[in-house]
């Protein structure tokens, strides 16, 4: 009953079509990426020319010397020991919370979905905040490693309440956020409570920690947060047909073959890593997580094999932007991106759901 | 590749059964629908077949094996299922929600030849202009062609559909049932269809189970089970059954007033 048609691969080719055009808007936001980051270690106080800076960056690798504070030491020493490290912590940030934000609502089948709404970052600041002001880490093991593994056990617990939530009948995508809210709450009043027994020089610290701010970020903090960032990415990406199938439903999932607890728990301990990573070193940058991923759906669909790897490059446009016209409106610093970024994007992001014909949920 | 239903219960809660003590067997290549009130436990019924919920208890053997010791990924390749309603979700084109029903055979590489099989199922339901439109830009009605699109790309043995023509006009509720019919008599695979269309049922299927108050109250051909009796007992309806072509056609006279 099943004719063979004589145009058996028409849909092949026009499959292959459609799928090339996204990857060719996806290679057009790697592009912009790549010029960003050039600007962004272009503006600061020291005047570096934009075309300098891949000059700077190409003999750094290919391993130039210069004559102890010179001009040219003192441009490499500013591209590369200062500059570069923010700008790929900003990079790597964009890419965890953005990929975590698009994998969270597709594993929650739930468009408000991402570390924040879930309750995670908030759980993992107050994971960092104890270790900072009151230095109680659940394993042995001192400086970053500690403070993450904290964030990433604290991050866990919202995690395991929304799967223990989600497990029980009747529950709503919309209450899921709800209690992740409610925990996020829970999690922001204990931050609050250890935030008054501290002295006010460690409140101070921990509060501009807190704010979510590249700022001070160096080589020596970025290994941990870039491993984990690009690993947990990457197995999103391998994931993301399986993504798809769990925004089908849980029914609709269970019947594909798809064995949805066993998922749900995997990517869920594997975002709440990666925000741990990240929020261990940068604080809290809310908005990436939630909004990037809606706005690459507005431009690509909702297909995760092309969302997850959008993301991954549109989130750290959006941070770098961020934090360029931050830089620029504000050159000693004092302006963090997070505010920029909510400032901005906010009204940007309203804007697009205005004018948004098609139907995003 | 007969499904034998021994004996099973489903529920919530411990004191409240949706459904109870149902037996039944399937065989291969047949059309069967399931007919009865609403909430009397049809949904859940096919939803524990394909081990979608878990037996409170009773047993049920595909192909002589306990489905408790059938993996979900065995099962998908075995039972496809076309669920009531796609509920809300991020908007995936056409292809790609159909895509999905590979699943279960999906292997790297294996696009191509998973896009070809989309192909022709969206060619048969005649739905091929809609490939890559978004699925949430759709009706209802090509929804649930969608649905059956996934379902069947499954290349299942047996395909489990919970009222898959409910939203669709006559003529086309009539087309996907000859479809369905024809997937049972040419390539022998068993249907298990949820309908509130007793004509439709009468029409198509080979045998009928009429369920109510969570139990199997009639089971057998359409002419053994469409009788005014049971359409009065268990729909509260009365009727009259003629007979059309060999088979039952129902005529609803009027309603029983509750008392």
């Amino acid at each position: 009953m099943f004719r063979k048609n004589a145009s058996d691969d028409e849909l092949v080719q026009k499959y292959s079509a459609y799928t090339f055009k996204k990857m060719v808007i996806i290679f057009g936001g790697i592009l912009t990426l790549f010029l960003l980051m050039g600007i962004s270690i272009t503006v600061g106080f020291r005047d570096i020319d934009f075309f300098q800076v891949y000059t700077i960056v190409f003999e750094h690798i290919t391993g130039a010397t210069y004559e102890y504070h010179s001009d040219e030491w003192w441009d490499d020493w500013i591209v590369c020991n200062t500059r570069m490290p923010k700008v790929v912590a900003g990079i790597m940030a964009g890419i965890g919370l953005t990929v975590s934000g698009a994998a969270m609502q597709s594993v929650m089948k739930n468009p408000l979905a991402d570390p924040y709404t879930t309750g995670i970052s908030s759980a993992a600041v107050f994971g960092v905040t104890i270790a900072m002001i009151m230095g109680i880490t659940f394993a042995d093991i001192n400086g970053q490693y500690g403070i993450v593994f904290n964030a990433f056990i604290f991050g866990m617990i919202p995690a395991a309440v929304v799967m223990l939530v989600s497990r029980m009948n009747s529950i709503s995508p919309a209450t899921l956020i709800l209690a992740g809210i409610a925990i996020s709450y829970f999690f922001s009043a204990l931050d609050t409570l250890v935030m008054t027994m501290a002295t006010a020089e460690t409140i101070k610290s921990a509060y501009l920690w807190q704010i979510g701010s590249l700022d001070g970020l160096r080589w020596v903090d970025l290994p941990l947060m870039t491993g984990i960032v690009i690993t947990g990415s990457i197995i999103m990406g391998i994931l993301s047909k399986k993504l798809n199938i769990l925004s089908a439903g849980d029914e609709s999932a269970t019947s594909l073959g798809l064995n949805v607890n066993n998922y749900r728990l995997l990517c869920l301990m594997l975002l709440s890593l990666m925000t741990a990573s990240i929020i261990s070193f940068t604080g809290i940058i809310g908005f990436v997580g939630l909004v990037v991923p809606h706005v690459c759906r507005i431009i690509l669909g909702s297909d995760n094999k092309f969302i997850i790897p959008a993301c991954a490059v549109l989130g750290p446009i959006v941070i770098l932007s961020a934090d360029i016209i931050g830089k620029v409106i504000s050159p000693m610093g004092d302006l963090p991106m997070g505010i920029i970024m909510s400032f901005i994007g906010g009204p940007v992001f309203l804007m697009l759901i205005i004018k948004q014909r098609r139907e995003m949920w | 590749m007969p499904i034998e239903v021994e004996d099973i219960s489903f529920g919530y809660h411990n004191n409240s059964l949706i459904i109870d003590g149902i037996s039944y067997n399937f065989q291969n290549g047949k059309f069967y629908a399931i007919l009865g009130p609403n909430g009397v436990g049809k949904s859940t019924f096919i939803r524990c077949i394909n081990k979608i919920l878990k037996l409170k208890s009773g047993t049920i053997l595909i192909d002589d094996r306990n489905v408790n010791d059938i993996t979900l990924k065995e099962m998908a390749k075995l039972i496809g299922y076309v669920p009531y309603s796609a509920g809300d979700s991020f908007p995936l084109t056409v292809v790609d929600t159909v895509l999905m029903g590979r699943h279960p055979h999906s292997k790297i590489g294996s696009l191509v030849d998973d896009l070809k099989k989309v192909h022709e199922v969206l060619e048969q339901l005649e739905i091929m202009d809609l490939a890559l439109r978004e699925f949430n830009s759709l009706s209802a009605g090509q929804h649930q062609k969608v649905m059956l699109a996934r379902g069947l790309v499954q290349e299942p043995e047996v395909l489990l559909l919970d009222e898959p023509t409910s939203n669709l006009d006559v003529r086309h509720q009539m087309e996907v049932t000859k479809i369905l019919k024809d997937l049972c008599d040419q390539k022998g695979i068993m249907v298990i269809m949820i309908c509130h269309d007793l004509n439709i049922a009468a029409k198509y299927a080979d045998e009928l189970m009429l369920m109510y108050d969570k139990k199997v109250y009639a089971k057998g051909t359409p002419s053994e089970v469409l009788t005014p009796e049971n359409l009065r007992t268990v729909y509260g309806v009365e009727s009259t059954v003629v007979d059309h072509n060999g088979r039952p056609c129902v005529i609803l006279d009027d309603f029983l007033k509750q008392s």
